[in-house]
């Protein structure tokens, strides 16, 4: 058997070449100096989305709908990864069903990967791709607080997304306008090992153009979980429609309609 | 023994000017990418609303903003490179004249930073059963008060 000799002796270069030796080892040394890039990013591949929603179609034109419930206790366990734990108010706008386009405003902890519990409003368009989200930072959520939230669309103008009233605190999103065709209420977290205690809704109000507020007659309660077969954490239940409640792992009783 | 230390010699700096050619064209490249290539400007556009005198300056904003587009890039394991191209200091009531989709804060009482850049986006608010939407270019707002991100959009 040949000896692979040492580098004392040069054997590596007298046989690869002492330029190609020399390549070859700057290019290790180079490898082996640059920052590791198989450090995997703290994703939660474990997490499971919910949400836990009562939907209410609008069989006229309306512009908005309107939501009073407590605040609850909320707990993202994947708010460092960028996941939250929310109770939201969605309305669909610009005429575009099944909120294809819509404004939301809600409570919720876990904001953009920091350890926060705050009022915030979105919006977004499917089919375009926008999309925006800011926190509502005139106001701090109280647990144990009764809150109304609004989402109101003015005529050809904008969105309002409002805690409060109408002269509440929110953000306008201006390019949402038009009629809206549903909306919905309900919880909305990152991952189905989080906490949202229940929360009973006890108004759910649309408000037709120009006319009042109208409590439903009619809506669909929903389930979601992704992908099929993962278990359903957040439920849902109505207490008199329109009236509901929901919860997802609570630390409260989740049957009882207060 | 003055052959072996002739081919040590030649071994050597072979090797120092390989690592050195390496590492100028790990330098070089992104920059000549950026300027042969129509790419964004190396440093950031500012503009400050007339009559506001904000506490940050546009260099700690890019900062705030480059810090929170690495942790957006993290958090959804992107591989967006990140870079700041405007920034620009508004009311909170002004927000959407720099970004037609901005917010426009109905209650607001102080600056905001509005920076557009690009990195990874992820919006996870959406209506039930839609997947996140995602996107390579966006805006984030940052509190002039605070230097927290407030805000964020796309695309």
């Amino acid at each position: 058997m040949r000896s692979l000799g040492t580098l004392s002796d040069l054997a590596v270069g007298r046989r690869l070449g002492w330029r190609w030796t020399a390549i070859v080892v700057s290019l290790a040394v180079i490898a082996l100096s640059t920052p590791a890039l198989a450090d995997p990013p703290p994703v939660a591949a474990a997490c499971v989305k919910n949400w836990a929603v009562a939907k209410y179609d609008n069989p006229d034109n309306s512009d908005g709908g309107r939501m009073t419930w407590r605040v609850r206790t909320l707990s993202a366990t994947d708010w460092a990864a960028g996941g939250f734990a929310a109770q939201v108010l969605w309305a669909g706008t610009n005429n575009v069903d099944e909120l294809a386009r819509w404004v939301e405003v809600g409570v919720t902890h876990g904001w953009q990967g920091q350890n926060l519990f705050t009022y915030y409003s979105a919006h977004g368009n499917l089919a375009t791709g926008e999309y925006g989200e800011a926190r509502i930072t005139a106001v701090t959520p109280v647990v144990g607080n009764t809150d109304n939230f609004l989402v109101n669309l003015q005529s050809t103008y904008y969105g309002l997304a409002y805690v409060g009233s109408v002269d509440g605190h929110g953000l306008i999103w201006t390019t949402h306008w038009g009629y809206s065709k549903d909306y919905q209420g309900g919880l909305e977290a990152t991952c189905n090992s989080s906490r949202v205690d229940r929360v009973y809704v006890q108004s759910s109000q649309r408000h037709r153009s120009a006319g009042v507020w109208i409590s439903p007659s009619s809506g669909t309660l929903n389930g979601f979980t992704q992908p099929a077969g993962q278990p359903v954490t957040g439920t849902v239940a109505w207490c008199g429609l329109p009236k509901f409640r929901y919860a997802m792992n609570s630390a409260i009783d989740p049957n009882v309609c207060s | 023994m003055s052959t072996r230390l002739q081919s040590l010699g030649r071994f050597a700096a072979t090797a120092a000017a390989v690592a050195l050619g390496m590492l100028l064209a790990a330098v070089a490249i992104p920059q000549l990418t950026g300027v042969l290539g129509g790419g964004p400007p190396l440093e950031p556009t500012v503009s400050v609303q007339a009559g506001l005198t904000p506490r940050l300056d546009a260099s700690t904003v890019q900062k705030i903003a480059e810090q929170h587009l690495a942790s957006m890039q993290t958090m959804a394991a992107g591989g967006q490179a990140i870079a700041v191209h405007e920034i620009s200091a508004v009311g909170g009531d002004r927000m959407a004249s720099v970004e037609p989709a901005a917010p426009v804060e109905a209650d607001a009482s102080g600056i905001r930073w509005v920076v557009r850049a690009t990195g990874t986006f992820v919006g996870q608010r959406v209506p039930p059963g839609n997947p996140p939407i995602v996107a390579d270019t966006g805006y984030l707002i940052i509190d002039d008060a605070t230097g927290e991100v407030v805000g964020m959009g796309m695309p």
